[in-house]
This record gives structure tokens, C-alpha cells and sequence, in this order.
């Protein structure tokens, strides 16, 4: 069967796209006349209620990249990641959902980043290193999500992999990072964080109802040939999966190269933990809701709930593993071993080929997935950059229009800095790896929030002791990885070893420094304010 | 055969039981999103008037404020 191809998109596709686009269009036009104030722009004016807020926040974690990553990873580890998840979720419940455990304390600040927080909790010095320590690591990690996306959609709609325009030959992928970074430079810029929160609203459902169409399509095609209909394609799925992968297709802790390992899972969980105090767009997010409490209980709802939509898009990557197996077919030239794993799934979805209208609606989640992280993150280090790098070294506050227009040329620029990285990347190691590389050096804040929030104790030189360690080790990790490769040796742990233990060692030293400390602490007591709030606006 | 799915009986449980816990995950998603889309629409209606109503204060935009003295000297 041939490939997909650019020009065999229905016309009835691009007419659902553009139709798609100038909803969401129209909406952010719309909430860009309501926006007033910085906190319009940034925050929503921390008016977002519980469901509006999960339904976003459900959506803005649903990202064109993210898609690709776990299809990624449904095609390398199969449905395992389901046991880890199983064990992870209840403690993370409990802490977040139930206790809001740092979360709710943060909302309380009416803090707009974590190092706004650190400035008032430790000194104003402090917040400008962690602001630069943050937003480089941020950035870093947000340069994929563009070249990542467009190397995706072209495989996914069997574009070539170069175009004719002015007499030169442009790669395609290219053209489609121009694509993903326009739109959501013309969504952030109309009415910030509102348009944000109510176009990945819409997103997320959007998303969601695609990608069940496209499952349930995949799982009908891949009966055998002399039945049809979803059981046996499940069934056809379910025993491709434990074929290919035997027990580390169902087992992460299985004893197999394939599986993901115990140390894996218990660096995954201490970052997941440390980053909901440090990582700058879960904070934002945080601080756009109305009030402590909705934090805490839209994290319990999506956190039950909100699991099956990344099952369903794993469940792709299982589909291609089962109808293809771990091989790379002899028909694929010109990729890699290490790139094959993110190509499979759309070669497959390709090769399998998908119906009008369906491929109208994939095209615009597709798109509007990456609109929706893009923005998310973008401006939300954007705020920071302002907030924390710039703002702190003026005489007088910038006045909101000002403010407001800081935030989008420095949109602006990120924008520029994504597609200048895309135009030299080549992937060498899986996409989650990359993200949680570059997640490592944000965690180490997560530490000195935490402290700052719970221990009175808590003193900036132990605060710099934490954030010293959490940055010099990991990028120590990278160097000697990287200069013994080249004599074809490697260190005795692994990447995720390295992290685990330096968020240890960050915290240890944290303490024993500010216990040294003779520094007055500038502790208060957020549990109050989170109760006096909640009362508030019960 | 558990259901209407046939297992690879040599992985034992594990496998049984991450396909049900798929399933449930999955059935349990679809429907909190016809909920979710729901009241995200009732919140939506709140933040629109909201925002017309509330006067926009010009010192909410990210800078430091000062911890109250009084609690700050508390500890």
C-alpha cells in the first residue's frame, strides 16, 4: 500500500481545518478585548474555576510533541508504563489531590513564578538566579517541540522531505516548524493566558474525541484479513504487543533491556513531585485559579480521570509495534535506529491510511495540540524572563502596557531561538529523554520552594548550596558521558541515577547549610493564608 | 481467555490485568470528558463576566511584595 501523501488530503480535510482555525481565531480576537490588566494577561486574572481549569490543563499537557513521545513510547515499552503509573498515581493523589501539598501554599502566595516566591521567602538576588537558572533549562527543553512536531506531521501525511520555493531546495520540515511556531505566536500574543485557557479548553476535547476516532479506526484495520470488526483487531493488537515484547510489554519492572526499570520509575516520581514547585507552567497555571482549594481539586479529578487519554495515545504506538514488530522494514531508507522509534507510528498511520473528515479533524488536534503547549510554555517563560530577569533590575515597575508588550517581543524571540535550534537539530536520543534531561536542572528549585514553604529554617546560603549542586552535578553527568563516548566507554550509572541522587544531595545540603546560617529567617505561615483564601471565597 | 481477550498464558497475570486496567482508564476518560466539557463551559460563562465586572489592579504584575512585617517577625 503507498504512502499517504501532501496532495491526497480531501479537500473536505483542509475545508475542517480552516473552518477549526477560525473558531479558535475568533475566540482569541474576542479575549483579547477583554484583557485589561498584566494579571488579564498572565494569569487570567485568577478568575479560572475548577473545571475550565482542568479541561485546559488536561489540554495544554496534550502537545503535538507529547503525542509523538508516547507513541514513542508505546512503540518501545508497549502498555508498561500502565503498572508504573498504577503505583505512582495514589501517592501522588493523595499528596496533591487530597493535601494540595505545596500547590495550594503556592496559589496562596498570589505569586505569579516561583522565583517571585523565592524573592520573598529568601532575597531578590536569589529569585534573579533561579529566574536564569529556570528559563535557560526551560527554553533548552522547549527547542524540541517544534522541529520534534513538524518531523511528526511529515511523516505522518508522507510529505517529501524537501520543497522547491525561490529556486532552493527547503526542507520540509521547515516549512511545517514555521507553521507550528506562527500560530502560536498569533495565540499568545492575542490576549495571553485567557486565550490560552479557553482555546485549550476546546483543545483538549478536540484532542481527546480525535484520537479515540483514530484509535478505534486503527483497531478495526488491524483485524486479520479473514475477520473484521474492533474485538478481533484488539485481540490482533493485544497479541502483537505480547509477541513483541514478551513481559516488558506488560511488566516495566521485568528483567529486560526492553523494560523501564525501579530506578526509572523513582526519579520519574521525584520529579514529577519537585516540579510541581519549580516547573514555571504548572506554577502559572496554579496561579490562575480562583483559589487554593480549586488547585488541589483539579489535580485530584485529572489526575483519576485524565490517565486514559495518554493510554489511547500510546495505545497508536502498541498498534504500529503489533502490525509492524520491532524491526525497521527494509522499504525505510534513510533513518536511523534510534530515529525509527519515533517514525514508526506515523509510517504506520501512513501506510495504513486514514479517512476523509478523520484526517481533517486529526490535522487540526494536531495542530492545536501544538498551539496549546507551545503557548502554555512559551509564555510562561516569557513571564519569568520579564518577571524575574528584567523586572528586578529596574528603578520602577514597567507600566501594564509596557509590561504587556515586554512579554510579546520576548515571545517573539523564544520564537525565534525554537526555529534557529530546529534548523541545526538531529535527533539523537528519544524525545522523553531529551525532556527530562532538560526537566533535571529545573527540579533543584523545586527543593528550595518546598523547604521555603514547610521549614522555617529554611536560609538563602543553603538555598544557594541546593541550587549549586542541582545544576553543577547533571551537567557534570553530560560532560563525562559525553567525553567518554568517544573512547567508546561509559560511567557505572545511569542519567537517571545521576538525577535521583542529586536531588538528594541538593536537599541534604540545603538543610545542614541553613542550619549553619545565622540569617533571619523570612518564613510565614502559609497554611493560614491557604485557609483564610478558601474561607474567602467559599 | 478472560472476557472477550485471549492472553499469552507464559506472562501470567500481568497481562490480564494491564489490559482491563487500559480498558477502565480509557472507559473512565471518555466519560469524565463529557463532563469535564460541561462545566468547563459553566466556568467559562463565569470568567467572561467576571472579567468585565472586576477592576484590573495595576500592582498585580509580578513583583515581589513585601512579607507583612508582623508575620514575618512571628518566627
Amino acid at each position: 500500500m503507498p504512502l499517504a501523501s501532501i496532495s491526497s488530503i480531501h479537500p473536505l480535510d483542509w475545508m475542517i481545518l480552516g473552518v477549526g482555525f477560525g473558531f479558535f481565531l475568533a475566540w482569541a480576537i474576542y479575549l483579547n478585548t477583554k484583557t485589561r490588566s498584566v494579571a488579564d494577561y498572565l494569569v487570567s486574572g485568577r478568575k479560572v474555576r475548577m473545571w475550565l481549569g482542568m479541561g485546559a490543563g488536561i489540554g495544554g499537557e496534550i502537545g503535538l510533541i507529547s503525542i509523538a513521545a508516547m507513541c514513542e513510547q508505546g512503540y518501545r515499552n508497549g502498555f508498561s508504563f500502565v503498572i508504573g503509573n498504577l503505583i505512582s498515581t495514589p501517592i501522588m493523589l493523595v499528596l496533591f489531590g487530597v493535601y494540595g501539598f505545596g500547590i495550594e501554599r503556592f496559589r496562596a502566595t498570589r505569586c505569579m513564578s516561583v522565583p517571585q516566591y523565592v524573592e520573598m521567602r529568601f532575597t531578590s538576588k536569589l529569585r534573579i538566579l533561579i529566574g536564569i537558572i529556570n528559563c535557560i533549562a526551560g527554553v533548552l527543553q522547549m527547542c524540541i517541540f517544534p522541529i520534534g512536531g513538524a518531523i511528526f506531521v511529515r511523516r505522518l501525511i508522507g510529505a517529501p522531505d524537501t520543497f522547491m520555493t525561490l529556486g532552493m531546495n527547503i526542507p520540509t520540515d521547515w516549512g511545517l516548524m514555521l507553521i507550528l511556531l506562527i500560530c502560536p505566536l498569533i495565540f499568545t500574543t492575542l490576549g495571553g493566558y485567557t486565550t490560552l485557557i479557553v482555546t485549550n479548553f476546546f483543545q483538549g476535547i478536540l484532542v481527546m474525541a480525535t484520537m479515540t476516532w483514530l484509535f478505534v479506526h486503527v483497531v478495526i484495520q488491524s483485524a486479520p484479513e479473514a475477520t473484521s470488526g474492533f474485538v478481533p483487531g484488539l485481540q490482533a493488537m493485544w497479541s502483537g504487543l505480547e509477541q513483541n515484547l514478551k513481559l516488558a510489554g506488560v511488566n516495566p519492572f521485568a528483567n529486560s533491556p526492553d523494560a523501564y526499570g525501579i530506578q526509572f520509575f523513582l526519579f520519574l516520581n521525584v520529579m514529577t513531585i519537585l516540579l510541581q514547585f519549580s516547573y514555571g507552567p504548572y506554577l502559572q497555571q496554579y496561579a490562575s485559579m480562583d483559589k487554593p482549594r480549586t488547585v488541589s481539586r483539579s489535580y485530584l479529578l485529572g489526575a483519576i480521570f485524565g490517565f486514559g487519554r495518554s493510554l489511547i495515545i500510546f495505545g497508536l504506538g502498541v498498534a504500529a509495534l503489533a502490525a509492524m514488530g520491532k524491526a525497521m522494514p527494509d522499504t525505510v531508507i534513510g533513518v536511523s535506529a534510534t530515529e525509527w522509534t519515533s517514525y514508526a507510528t506515523p509510517y504506520f498511520l501512513a501506510k495504513l491510511g486514514i479517512p476523509v473528515v478523520l484526517m481533517g479533524f486529526l490535522l487540526l488536534a494536531l495542530l492545536f495540540a501544538d498551539v496549546a503547549v507551545t503557548d502554555k510554555y512559551i509564555l510562561s517563560w516569557s513571564t519569568s524572563i520579564v518577571n524575574d530577569c528584567i523586572q528586578p533590575f529596574r528603578k520602577s515597575p514597567l507600566e501594564p502596557k509596557a509590561h504587556i508588550r515586554a512579554v510579546r517581543i520576548t515571545v517573539l524571540a523564544i520564537c525565534i531561538v525554537l526555529f534557529l535550534f530546529g534548523l541545526i537539530y538531529k535527533p539523537g536520543m528519544t524525545i522523553w529523554s531529551f525532556m527530562w534531561l532538560t526537566a533535571n536542572l529545573i527540579g533543584g528549585s523545586g527543593i528550595v520552594v518546598l523547604l521555603g514553604m514547610y521549614w522555617r529554617g529554611a536560609k538563602t546560603p543553603g538555598a544557594y548550596a541546593c541550587i549549586a549542586i542541582c545544576v553543577i552535578a547533571p551537567l557534570a553527568d553530560i560532560a563525562t558521558r559525553q567525553v567518554l563516548a568517544r573512547s567508546g566507554q561509559t560511567l557505572p550509572w545511569t542519567p537517571e541515577q545521576t538525577g535521583l541522587y542529586t536531588y538528594l544531595a541538593g536537599a541534604v545540603a540545603m538543610i545542614v547549610v541553613s542550619l549553619l546560617s545565622g540569617e533571619k529567617s523570612k518564613y510565614w505561615d502559609l497554611g493560614a493564608v491557604v485557609r483564610e483564601q478558601n474561607r474567602a471565597t467559599a | 481467555m478472560i472476557g472477550f481477550i485471549e492472553f499469552d498464558p507464559s506472562l501470567g497475570y500481568w497481562s490480564p490485568f494491564t489490559f482491563w486496567t487500559v480498558v477502565i482508564s480509557v472507559v473512565l476518560t471518555l466519560g469524565f470528558t463529557v463532563v469535564v466539557f460541561i462545566g468547563g463551559i459553566v466556568d467559562l460563562r463565569y470568567l467572561l463576566k467576571s472579567m468585565d465586572e472586576e477592576a484590573p489592579d495595576a500592582s498585580d504584575d509580578g513583583r515581589a511584595v513585601a512579607v507583612p512585617p508582623a508575620e514575618a517577625d512571628r518566627h
